[in-house]
């Protein structure tokens, strides 16, 4: 007890000790040491370092203490294994690399859809998300799925030879994260098999020059990627993230007159930026936009703030090609919303090619082209560790924040406490 | 009553004692044992105050003395105990 109370009596700021120690040894040897002497030296020795520190040391002490704290938390926390694989599409040989970006979004579309993700979270071989489900609606579990745990990214874009896109799927049981990047490989295959099968257009047509990109995330030095998801930052000090895609129309035939196709450009942006299709965009479940507005604001006005933050600029030196940007706070939902505007684009342009060759009375000028889709990186496991950086950064945030706390509070106090 | 700070300086009000002195005190007139931690820190902020300083001491054992400006507090907090005492009484016996 007593070698106790001599490392409690170190705890005490090294001013005090040097002062007041000896007789309150000679007090303590007076009046008998105990589990309660030892608590109340404790609780006093914790006090005192508090009133006599700066607020950056104890931010600093608080701050790590939150950070130990949550480290130790995350390593009982499940862990969560991310299942990635890499795939290929490309063209076949000969022909014009026009669609590869479309036909994947396309297919994304199609895997992503309610029916498609239903199937596999209730496949008994997977049976994903069974507490859950149990819990909550089974849309709520398609949400989740396709909003936090799927992650569909373009890699790179090799131009006009094809395009390599990741797959990663996250999830508590290792072996069902990887069976699970299985089965949503399987069905972009058969989706590709499918649009195949539906054609493509081999006459004028527009083509995605530039997919459209992630925006970057802030550059904290030191701090994971994703923090702006765990920083409690308002929305109004946070910037748009801007995602930007590249179109071009593509003439037929080189001799074609270019007015016919500008006009043609604009006429899908029209198309695009109506009403009714930025309404649906706004409105998709998966893209779920602008939801604070929507509760304060009627529809209209949304509308036309999306069509504020939406734009489209032409590119210098050649009138058949513009650029579409989308700002928005988050970076994800930026180049999803961006991705299904880019959709919509080559949608419209593809109903008005149908428009403008049964007004000439033209066949379709469909062609079976089948896009080669290959997996390049089987699905590999590897267990999560951003549970470790966001669990971390909260409990630093609560430390730094208990510091404030604490030192508020002995500020305020009355004066006999000081 | 409770507060340590009224407590030390209400012992040494009786005379200059050390921090076991004031232990003993205090539990005999106040019913409450203070804790060797808490006794130190109201020493420590009392002292701080200018309200006690150490006088003589004995071996290890150092002696404290009140102020003449830790009188005339603890005579206002007295004051303002007594104003809450007196209202107190009159209140439950209306009761």
């Amino acid at each position: 007890m007593r070698r106790l109370t001599r490392f409690v009596l170190r705890l005490y700021p090294a001013a005090w000790r040097k002062r007041y120690r000896a007789e309150l040894e000679a007090l303590i040897e007076d009046s008998g040491a105990g589990w309660r002497v030892i608590a109340d030296l404790l609780k006093e020795s914790i006090k005192m370092q508090l009133t006599t520190w700066s607020f950056g040391k104890l931010a600093a002490v608080l701050g790590l203490a939150g950070l130990v704290a949550a480290g130790v938390t995350s390593a009982f926390i499940a862990p969560i294994y991310i299942s990635q694989a890499g795939l290929r599409i490309t063209p076949p040989a000969g022909s014009v690399m026009q669609h590869a970006t479309n036909h994947l979004m396309q297919m994304e579309n199609q895997i992503l859809s309610r029916t498609s993700l239903s199937a596999i979270i209730q496949d008994p071989r997977l049976d994903l998300y069974a507490s859950e489900r149990k819990t909550l609606p089974l849309e709520d579990v398609i949400e989740k799925m396709r909003r936090q745990d799927i992650r569909i990214r373009i890699v790179s874009l090799p131009a006009n030879s094809s395009e390599a896109f990741s797959v990663s799927f996250s999830y508590p049981d290792k072996v069902k994260a990887q069976r699970t990047v299985q089965a949503l490989i399987a069905k972009f295959q058969d989706a590709n098999l499918e649009l195949d099968r539906e054609g493509v257009y081999a006459g004028d047509h527009l083509q995605v020059v530039d997919p459209p990109t992630l925006p970057a995330s802030p550059g904290i030095p030191f701090l994971p990627p994703d923090w702006t998801d765990v920083v409690p930052v308002p929305n109004w000090l946070r910037p748009n993230r801007v995602s930007k895609a590249e179109l071009r129309m593509v003439p037929a035939s080189a001799s074609e007159g270019r007015g016919p196709l500008t006009e043609r450009i604009t006429r899908i942006q029209n198309e695009v930026l109506s009403r009714a299709s930025l309404s649906s965009i706004i409105q998709n479940p998966r893209l779920e936009l602008y939801q604070q507005e929507r509760k304060s604001a009627p529809l209209e006005d949304v509308i036309e703030r999306m069509r504020k933050d939406i734009r489209i600029g032409r590119v210098s030196g050649d009138p058949l090609a513009f650029t579409i940007s989308f700002g928005y706070l988050d970076r994800g939902r930026a180049q999803r919303t961006l991705q299904a505007l880019v959709l919509r684009f080559v949608d419209a342009d593809v109903e008005v090619q149908h428009q403008q060759e049964a007004a000439r009375h033209e066949p379709p000028t469909i062609v079976r082209e089948a896009m080669n889709l290959e997996v390049l990186d089987p699905p590999s496991t590897d267990r999560q560790r951003r549970n470790f950086y966001r669990v971390g950064m909260i409990g630093l945030i609560a430390g730094l924040m208990l510091a404030a706390v604490a030192r508020l509070l002995f500020r305020l106090r009355s004066p006999t406490a000081a | 009553m409770s507060d340590p700070t009224l407590l030390v300086l209400s012992s040494l009000a009786g005379g200059d004692k050390h921090g076991y002195a004031m232990m003993q005190d205090i539990e005999a007139f106040a019913g409450t044992r203070l804790g060797p931690g808490t006794l130190y820190g109201a020493i420590t902020r009392l002292e701080r105050r200018g309200w006690i300083r150490p006088v003589g001491a004995h071996d290890r054992r150092q002696q404290y003395t009140i102020t003449s400006a830790g009188r005339a507090w603890l005579a206002d907090q007295l004051d303002s105990l007594q104003q809450v005492v007196k209202t107190s009484r009159a209140r439950l016996k209306h009761a």
